[in-house]
This record gives structure tokens, sequence and C-alpha cells, in this order.
């Protein structure tokens, strides 16, 4: 190709570097596809546990507001690469998933424990995002429920959380990109996703960080539009809410 | 003031107090409110007017004392309030409709989840309701897409649609724009003409004085002075009520 | 929010469904763990269908393993400072990562007989610094980088006397870090060192290099104890590589795969 001339002279320590496009550019789009989905599965599969989560913590009852809250302090206030490691190694260590490859690179042996950590992890602050979302639903609303006769229960389920819900999309939405970032230290465990592409291009082209360029300028390129795009949903949604 | 017949709500002793006892929001408060009548609380506000309305279906736990309603007491905690809230209807300053549900869910929502109604009888006494109040081409609409009038008048079909024995006004008209203050007013007094029984707690000297058959005035907490209309407005005896009405009149 | 749902629960299910999943059997298959971020031992590179597969020394080496003892070769990639612990996991039947054996290592892993010894480790120092970096003792005070690990990071420790170390993931850090003047030196394999001062003019190999001594050779590690009893079958594969002269033919393949910087520069004018 063209271009490739421009690179010829160029040191393999330079910022541009990117003669390894032509050989190596295939693991970065694999890359990507894998970032995106460790972050879009694990973010759908911690939605449920993260409800369950921020209504635990809501509980008038201490002791199960209380294991809702260890759960949340333990997994905000620990990096993301310890509970990898200690998910990875513990925990799938005693569970063994088959090593069976979907969609060609992607190996569900590596993949699952991956998930399940990010998942985990994500929980933790969807259930933060769901209760502020809760709590953010006027009082009124539940006072209306509750006096025509409906349940605690009926008045969650009909009342608040469709409200809650519909207001914390965004910042839901939010946590995908987020995840999309953190997902990055999946790498570590050799699961194929885009940084895992940026070090195995540099390691065997000896570029050591023009990879890097080119894998944080895909991550920009994913996640600022996206978080702009949520930005422009949210403003429309804040002009509908309006009496 | 007697009555004859047996109480439908009937009040003993009720205190609420506020972080550890430090603010006391009623101190003491006892009163009996007949089937059929229309009792208006009036009073400044932080008088306790509105926590001893929402006492009454336990929107605010009492710290202590009874709520009796239809003979039950309601601050029992082995009762469930579910049931008797179902008879209890209340309407809000704020309206309080569900801002995701069209009028129509709105005031179905409740008798349908709770197997009073089908959705068809209720839906067909929805229609009953909204023509009764003038706005039977609302209901498929969305709250936001009404002005306060009409949301409160919503608001309190929404309250009827369930058939109560006793409905409660916490300050109905105070955050309406003044035009629409009498379109909701007319609806009470409607409601009580037809003889529902309601607690009304308002603002309205006017309509406390025209509609109510009893006007209870409380301060710090207290039932201070009740009467009737012309009892409490003409010829008040506490200084208290003297100097609060000379400020509302 | 339902439909959002019921579009990841397909797309889950349409992965769970897949038709083209392959599944490798139990029993038949030697399954490698190995850290492919270290050319010329292993790496990825791009095969004619322009698929990402690896290769490498270490890849050829258990290749000819796999082939040996009648299995199938499924190669695993994880940073190297975990490789032995997803071993002991039983995530591999061995690791093959330029690895030699250690009095630590020997507590978490079984290893196998020698089955090739690199360049001595080296010194990578800036190009103009090679010369008056002449002693170890004169890394005093310098800061000095090694791959978190490795026996190179035991040397940064234990023989060079108030060097401040760095103990970094992986040699691309350590490179860049070199480049940046953000490190003074960096211990590595010979063989890598020497890739790099020769792709990186700005790179050489200090003299100091030289009381290093002799390389410990590598080894192929399997899990303490050796339960799945490899060992046996590993070390007579590797007695007859050895006597094949197949080690030497693997260096030059793999010389001839990596470097793929230049290839992909010197290609560009026809392309």
């Amino acid at each position: 190709m063209w271009w490739s001339n421009l690179f010829k002279d160029m040191s393999p320590a330079s910022f541009f570097n990117f003669s390894f496009l032509p050989k190596y550019g295939q693991l970065f789009v694999q890359g990507v596809e894998y970032t995106l989905l460790l972050a879009v599965v694990s973010v759908a599969l911690a939605v449920i546990p993260a409800l369950v989560l921020a209504l635990m913590r809501l509980s008038k009852n201490k002791f199960i507001k209380g294991i809702a809250g260890a759960y949340i302090a333990v997994f905000r206030s620990t990096p993301l690469l310890v509970q990898l490691s200690i998910i990875y190694f513990g925990l799938f260590g005693v569970i063994q998933i088959p090593r069976i490859t979907i969609l060609g690179f992607v190996d569900l042996s590596r993949f699952i424990p991956g998930v399940v950590a990010l998942a985990l992890n994500s929980s933790a602050y969807v259930a933060e995002i769901f209760r502020g979302g809760i709590l953010a639903v006027d009082i009124g609303q539940t006072e209306a429920a509750r006096s025509l006769g409906l349940n605690k229960f009926a008045c969650m389920r009909f009342v608040v959380l469709p409200q809650a819900i519909k207001n914390v999309l965004p910042a839901i939405a939010n946590e995908i990109i987020t995840m999309v970032k953190e997902s990055s230290i999946c790498s570590m465990l050799g699961m194929a996703e885009l940084m895992f592409g940026a070090k195995a291009a540099a390691s065997a082209t000896y570029i050591t960080l023009a990879p890097y360029t080119l894998a944080a300028l895909i991550y920009f390129c994913i996640n600022y539009p996206a978080s702009k795009g949520i930005e422009a949903i949210e403003r429309r949604m804040r002009r509908g809410d309006k009496n | 003031m007697e009555t004859r017949t047996e109480p439908i709500i009937s009040v003993r002793n009720l205190v609420k107090t506020y972080n550890n006892g430090e603010i006391h929001a009623l101190d003491d408060c006892s009163i009996d409110i007949a089937k059929g009548e229309v009792v208006a609380i009036i009073g400044p506000s932080g008088s306790g007017k509105s926590t001893m309305l929402r006492s009454l279906n336990l929107l605010e736990e009492p710290t202590s004392g009874s709520i009796f309603f239809n003979g039950v007491n309601l601050s029992d905690k082995s009762v469930d309030i579910n049931l008797h809230r179902q008879k209890m209807g209340m309407v809000f300053q704020h309206f309080n409709l569900f801002p995701h549900m069209t009028v129509k869910k709105n005031i179905t929502l409740a008798p349908v989840h709770l197997k009073l109604k089908t959705q068809a009888e209720a839906d067909a006494m929805a229609e009953k309701l909204l023509k009764r109040i003038g706005l039977p081409d609302k209901a498929d609409e969305y709250p936001a897409m009404l002005s306060g009038g009409q949301k409160q008048r919503i608001a309190i079909i929404r309250a009827l649609a369930m058939e109560p024995d006793v409905m409660l006004f916490d300050e109905p008209t105070s955050a309406l724009d003044p035009e629409m203050v009498g379109e909701v007013l007319d609806v009470m007094k409607e409601l009580a003409h037809e003889g529902m029984t309601m607690v009304v707690v308002t603002h309205e000297m006017g309509f406390a004085r025209e509609v109510g058959d009893r006007v209870v005035f409380m301060d710090s907490g207290k039932i201070v002075e009740q009467g009737t209309p012309s009892e409490i407005f003409d010829n008040p005896q506490n200084p208290r009520l003297k100097d609060f009405l000379a400020k509302v009149l | 929010m339902k439909k959002v749902l019921a579009i990841m629960l397909v797309m889950l299910m349409a992965f769970a469904m897949c038709p083209t999943f392959a599944m490798a059997a139990e029993g038949e298959t030697l399954i490698l763990g190995t850290s492919a971020d270290y050319a010329p031992f292993e790496f990825m590179y791009p095969n004619d269908d322009g698929e990402m597969v690896y290769g490498g020394i270490d890849i050829f080496v258990a290749e000819y393993l796999a082939e040996a003892t009648g299995k199938e070769l499924v190669i695993e990639n994880m940073a190297f400072d975990y490789l032995l612990a997803a071993l002991q996991k039983g995530d591999y039947d061995i690791v093959i990562a330029a690895m030699e054996e250690t009095e630590e290592r020997l507590n978490a892993a079984d290893f196998s007989d020698p089955y090739y010894t690199d360049y001595p480790a080296m010194i990578l120092v800036k190009a103009d610094k090679a010369e008056e970096l002449a002693t170890l003792a004169d890394f005093d005070g310098l800061y000095v980088a090694a791959q978190t690990g490795t026996t190179k990071l035991d040397i940064a420790n234990n023989d060079m006397p108030g060097a401040n170390v760095v103990a970094l993931q992986n040699v691309n850090d350590i490179i860049n870090q070199l480049v940046n003047d953000k490190i003074d030196a960096a211990v590595l394999d010979g063989g890598v060192a020497l890739e790099f001062a020769d792709a990186e003019e700005s790179l050489a190999i200090a003299v100091a290099s030289d009381e290093l001594g002799a390389a410990a050779p590598f080894c192929v590690a399997v899990q303490k104890g050796d339960p799945k009893g490899l060992l046996p079958g590993i070390n007579e594969a590797i007695a007859q590589m050895i006597e094949e002269g197949k080690v030497e033919e693997f260096v030059q393949m793999a010389d001839d795969l990596s470097g793929v910087a230049e290839e992909v520069s010197a290609d560009a004018p026809e392309a």
C-alpha cells in the first residue's frame, strides 16, 4: 500500500509507526469485536443482580441492607484487576468451563470468567445507579400508589421502577462505555480484546508504541461518539419530562 | 361535637414525633369523623394539619395513639393496611399522577391490579368519571399534557375509582394557579353534596365555611378549637384562632 | 428497556447455538500455556490466509512435542506472571515461555530437561551510554527495568547493587520507557535484547552485560508432581529433538517470521 512507505524510516518507538497495520490490522478488528462483546454482555448480565442489590440496599431490614452494602463496597473499593485475578483463578479454578470456541475467536473458557468478573464488578456500580434512579422518583409517586392500596411490591413494579429505569438508561449506557475501557484489563488473562491485539502486535513487530496509539484511537472513536450520543438522548428525555 | 351515628374514623391520643422526640408534629390529638361528614382542617403552616391527615391512612406512622377506621385499629401491626387504604381515597397537593401512564391507566391501575374490577369494567368507570368532571377526551393523554386543574380533578377521580368510604384531601388547591382553583373546588363541592365523607386540609376559608360541616383549627400539633363554620369563623374563642383568622381573612 | 433486553437475550442465544464452535476432545490434546508477547520465542503473526496464529521458537518446540507424543496442540495465551498459576489451576498441560527452572518456580511446577539455551541475559541501554556502563557497579543509582516474574528481575535485584529496580509487565513497556528515558537500563533475555538493539537505533547492549555470565537453559513446565504423567514423554521427545538438530532449525524459522516490521516496510514499494 502506498502509505506503507511513510513508515519506512520511522523508529520502532515512534508514536505513529503504523507499518504493522497491513499484517496486524486484523487483530485490532477482532479486538474491537471482542471488547464490545465483553462490555455489552457483562453490563447486560449485571442489570438483574444490580436491580436486586439496589432493592436490597433500599430495604428497611438491616441485615439485607448490610449484605448488599458490603457487596457494593467490596467491588467498588478493590481494583478490577484484583477481582478478575481472584475470580479467574479462584472461582473458575473450581468451576471448569469447557474449551469451546464461538464466532471463531471467542474462547468460552476465558470469555465466561472474564464476563462474570466484569458483570460482578459492574453490578455494584449499576446497583448504585438504580438506587439513585429509584430515590430520584418523587416520593409523592409512592405515596399516591400506596394510598390507592397497592402494596410495596406493586408500587415498585408499576409506579416507581418504570420511572426509575427511564431515568437511569443513560447512566447504564455510560456504564457500557466504562466497561469498554475497563475490559482492557482482560488482556492480562489472554482474552483477545483490543488491548490484547495491541500488545500482540507490539511484541511481534518490535514496534513498541504505535499499536497502543492505535488502540487509544480506536477506544476513543468508539467511546466519544457513543457518550455524545447518550448526552443527546439524555437532553431529549429531559425535555420530554417537563410538565 | 356529638354525632349519633357510629364514627367512621376515630382518632385517639395521636402523637407523632420526629428526631427521637425532639419535634412534636402531633401532640395528643383525638377526633371523631362521622359518616357523610365534611371536616375542614385549618391552621398555620407547620401546625400539624397535614401530618394529621396523612396519619389517617398511615402514610405517616404514628408514634403512639390509635386510629380506628370502620372499627378497625389501623395502628395495630397485624392489620393489612393495604386493604383499608383501598377504602380511603387520598388527594395530594402536587396531584402525584403517574407520569408514565395515560389518564385512563392512572385511574384503572389500582382497581384492576387489586382485582376489584376487570379492565373493561374499570375502563367503563374511568370514562364515566372523566365525563362527570368534563374531561372525557383526555382518557388517552399523558399527565404532562394537562393543566394543573385538570390533573387535580383527575387525581380526585383516580381516588374515587376505588369507591372509597372516605376521601382525604391534603391542600388540594395550594399548588394551583388561582384561575384553576374553582374547577377543583367545584368537583369537591359536588362530592360533598353527594354525601361523601371528606377530610380536607385547606387554606381555602371560603370552601371551609361553605362546604364544611365542621371546621377544626390546629396549632403546634394540637387541635385547639373546633365547631361549625359559623362558630369558628364568626365567633372564635381561642386567641390563636383569632390571630390566625385575622391574618387569612 | 424490554426491547434492549430481548435483543441481548437473542444475541446470547445466538452465541450459545452458534454452529461454528469447535470443541477439542479431552485427552487427545496438549494444551500449551504461553505468553505470546515475546518474539522471537512466542508471538502472533498473520498466516497466508490472514488469520492470526502463534509462532516462535517455543511454539515450534511445542508443536514438535505434541507430534512426538501423538497429541493435538492447543495454544492458550496469558500474561507471563500468571502462567504458572494457570498451570496449577489445570488450565494447561504444559507451559513453554522462555522459562528457566528456578528454586521459586519449582515450588509451583515441575520442569523438563532443558530444550534450548539462549544467549545469556543482556542489559539494554541507550546507545550513547553502552560504553560507559562497563561494570554492574556502574548501575548504582540508575533505574533498571525487567519483566515481572522473570529471572532477569532477579538479576536486577541481586546482582546490580544500588540500582532502582522497576518491574514491568511486558517487554514493550520496558522498551518504551527506555527509549523515552523513563528508565536507564533493561535486563532482558539476550535474544530479545539483541533484536531491539538491532531494530531501534538509539538502543545498544551495555558492555557490563559480559559480567552476567552464562544463561540458564529454558525448560518445559508441567503441573507440580506431574499428575498427568507427561514428563517422561516430554524428556524423551526433547532428547530426540536436540539430537535431530531441530532447535537450530526452529530458531531460523522464528527469525524468518519475526521482524515483521522491517519486512512490512520492505514490501511496501511493490504493493
